[in-house]
């Protein structure tokens, strides 16, 4: 494949912002002159470095064929995924990119980063069920104490009682 | 026989007061002392109190019987001494073991609501009973009960006056907080002896005043006075409640190095300052970045760090131990809690060094407003009930004042928590950071962690990390180097000049930063199901 040298120098233009701390002027310009698979997942990276996760996430969505991305381009939706705090769906890329890593080392830096996020996925299960459990408990409280100002008040206006000057 | 209706009313409105103050001192360790514990102990007693009122009323309509009202006082003295040492029980049932603080608003929301209901309600309700039993006492004819429940309102609220200030200044720093409970249990149940007395009820005077006896005993017993530990992760070294908090030190193994941390209040997992078991690195933790950028200053000449936000004096330590044997070092460490600094000393290996002046007592803020400096490097590390920045210590007016402080070639870094570097709160704070320095700010993440470290410099741009010469550097923070290297781990603030910069009169940081814990711990609960 022949390179192109004008897209050649809009990386380099790309990587000097990047490496002179001008990320955002990088996501910029990124945005809107890339035009390669290549650019968009740069772009992706760059997004979830600056903390713009869900971002990261809907380019490497939107680039063409993204039903087939390689391992690397799996992990960094799958990271950007457990970043912005979607883990199930981080968990079902980060599952993919093992499956697609070529190389040993990186099958193992996969395999630790997704037993970390099952552990994370399953504590935030038992989070979720307690969280319930005080939902519950919230509502029955907050029923007895409406109950208990509701009742109050019905005593108190349910009409005239008769009463003597003798306290 | 008045004065003693007199008396009664006092002590109960006291003991409103005091199961109020000490309900949110007892929640702290699992809740926090947050407004929302604060709205839900404070909304919970009223409403007690309210519902208390008309039943009290509905049932002096009925009876008017000194007996009764001693027997009220006996009751509520009993749940007052039960909710002494409820609130663990119930706080361990409502938070789930391994909680983590980003998915614990609503917890803390909620929970503080159904611990303080279950705990502090009932006698509450008891006690607000108690005033309108006393009227129908206390008035022998229809023509004075204006003056005479006037004069009894009156001394309830005088009691509840009298028990807000013994709270906070006599019995919580003597007695502790369930010490106080228990106090406050004696005291109702001695309320009660004298009405019992007066309808010639001798079995019933003995019970009362046995347990007035217990209470005031109980209260005063040491491991009643002792803190109780609250839901912080990790194996419990010690724990205490200091004016301003609660204080534990844990030893954790989860950590990048094994370490004693303080966590404070409903830290659970989150920690305030890290004692590690070798050495004073910390693995890569945002504590070895100030280090990194002060040794990123140069190894020679003379250097002057003012900590703001030392905590058990994680920072310092390692200021001593990596930057000072190069140079010569004087560090000024601003703690606002001197018991932070006393478990820093006793747990957290603080030294006594003298490099090293420490200042407490005094919030940052104002002593960045009178100190005269100049320093060469401000560490910002001022973080208030476990999680919160305080809006006074990261405005513009607050970070021009940290300029003023700066020798020429000065700088300044803070440390923000925030869920990436798009995080509303970590965009506000570094708004804020650059209109007091204009020539550039530079925010870097913290590898594996939700932490930026914010820098910027009085006169020039600081470097980026990747410009850092850190071949000397010990092993460690090398590698934490090349890992804030990575392109665009760190980048210059870009600046925003039609956007809001927080002010000292703005309270959206804090709104701001309820929003996030509570959207964050949505997302984590809703991203499993």
């Amino acid at each position: 494949m022949q390179s192109d040298p004008t897209h050649a120098a809009f990386e380099q233009t790309i990587r000097e912002s990047v490496r002179e701390g001008r990320l955002d002027e990088a996501i910029a310009q990124l945005t809107r002159s890339g035009s390669t698979p290549e650019d968009a997942t740069m772009l992706a990276y760059l997004c979830k470095q600056r903390g713009d996760y869900e971002r990261a996430v809907r380019v490497l969505e939107s680039v063409p064929g993204s039903d087939g991305l390689d391992a690397a381009t799996l992990r960094l939706r799958g990271n950007a995924l457990w970043l912005a705090g979607r883990m199930k769906k981080a968990l079902t890329d980060l599952d993919a990119a093992e499956r697609a890593a070529t190389n040993a080392t990186e099958q193992q830096s996969l395999h630790a980063d997704i037993a970390v996020l099952r552990d994370k996925v399953e504590q935030m299960g038992r989070v979720d069920r307690s969280l319930a459990r005080l939902d519950g408990a919230t509502v029955v409280i907050a029923g007895i104490l409406l109950a208990a100002v509701v009742e109050a008040h019905r005593r108190l206006f349910s009409g005239p009682r008769s009463r003597s000057a003798d306290v | 026989v008045f004065l003693l209706y007199w008396i009664t009313a006092f002590l109960s409105g006291a003991g409103v007061l005091v199961v109020e103050l000490a309900a949110t001192k007892s929640l702290d360790p699992w809740f926090g002392q947050s407004t929302f514990v604060w709205t839900n102990v404070i909304g919970l007693i009223l409403l007690g109190l309210a519902i208390g009122n008309v039943a009290g009323g509905l049932l002096a309509d009925r009876t008017r019987s000194p007996r009764l009202l001693g027997t009220l006082l006996v009751a509520a003295a009993l749940l007052v001494g039960g909710a002494a040492w409820l609130p663990p029980v119930v706080a361990r049932l409502l938070l789930p073991a391994d909680l983590p603080l980003e998915a614990a608003f609503p917890f803390l929301l909620k929970g503080s609501f159904v611990a303080a209901f279950v705990c502090f309600f009932p006698p509450v309700v008891l006690l607000g009973a108690v005033p309108p039993f006393l009227v129908r006492c206390a008035a022998r004819d229809l023509n004075e009960v204006g003056a005479r429940s006037g004069v009894l309102y009156g001394a309830s609220t005088i009691g509840s006056i009298a028990g807000t200030f013994a709270t906070t200044y006599l019995l919580i720093p003597g007695l502790g907080t369930r010490g106080t409970l228990y106090g406050a249990a004696g005291m109702l149940a001695a309320a009660a002896v004298p009405l019992f007395l007066v309808e010639g009820r001798r079995a019933a005077v003995a019970v009362a005043a046995m347990g007035a006896l217990v209470g005031f005993g109980v209260s005063a017993l040491p491991d009643v006075r002792a803190a109780v530990p609250g839901a912080a992760i990790g194996r419990l070294v010690t724990c205490r409640d200091s004016r301003y908090q609660h204080l534990e030190v844990r030893e954790r193994d989860d950590l990048p190095v094994a370490a004693r941390v303080l966590a404070l209040d409903e830290g659970l997992d989150s920690y305030q300052s890290v004692a590690p078991a070798q050495g004073t690195l910390t693995g890569g933790l945002y504590y070895d970045v100030f280090t990194m950028l002060a040794l990123a200053r140069g190894s020679t000449g003379p250097m002057r760090v003012l900590v703001l936000g030392m905590g058990g004096g994680t920072h310092v330590r390692q200021l001593l131990d990596v930057v000072g044997p190069g140079r010569e070092l004087a560090i000024v460490g601003v703690e606002i809690d001197p018991e932070v600094v006393a478990i820093g000393r006793e747990q957290l290996g603080l030294p006594e060094d003298p490099r090293l002046t420490v200042v407490t007592d005094i919030d940052a803020r104002p002593f960045v407003e009178h100190c005269r400096g100049p320093f060469d490097f401000v560490i910002v590390d001022c973080y208030a009930r476990q999680s919160f920045l305080p809006s006074h210590l990261v405005s513009r007016e607050f970070f021009a004042a940290v300029r003023r402080l700066l020798a020429p070639t000065g700088e300044v870094a803070l440390n923000v928590y925030g869920y990436g570097g798009r995080d509303p709160v970590v965009e506000t704070v570094v708004r804020a950071v650059h209109s007091a320095f204009e020539e550039g700010v530079v925010v870097a993440a913290v590898p594996g962690s939700a932490n930026f470290v914010v820098y910027a410099a009085r006169e020039a741009r600081p470097e980026l990390p990747a410009a850092w010469k850190s071949e000397r550097w010990p092993a460690q923070l090398q590698a934490l180097a090349r890992s804030m290297s990575a392109p665009g781990a760190a980048w210059i603030a870009a600046p925003d000049p039609g956007a809001h910069v927080l002010s000292d009169d703005d309270g959206e940081l804090e709104l701001l930063q309820w929003q996030r814990l509570a959207d964050h711990a949505r997302t984590l609960r809703e991203s499993v199901r």
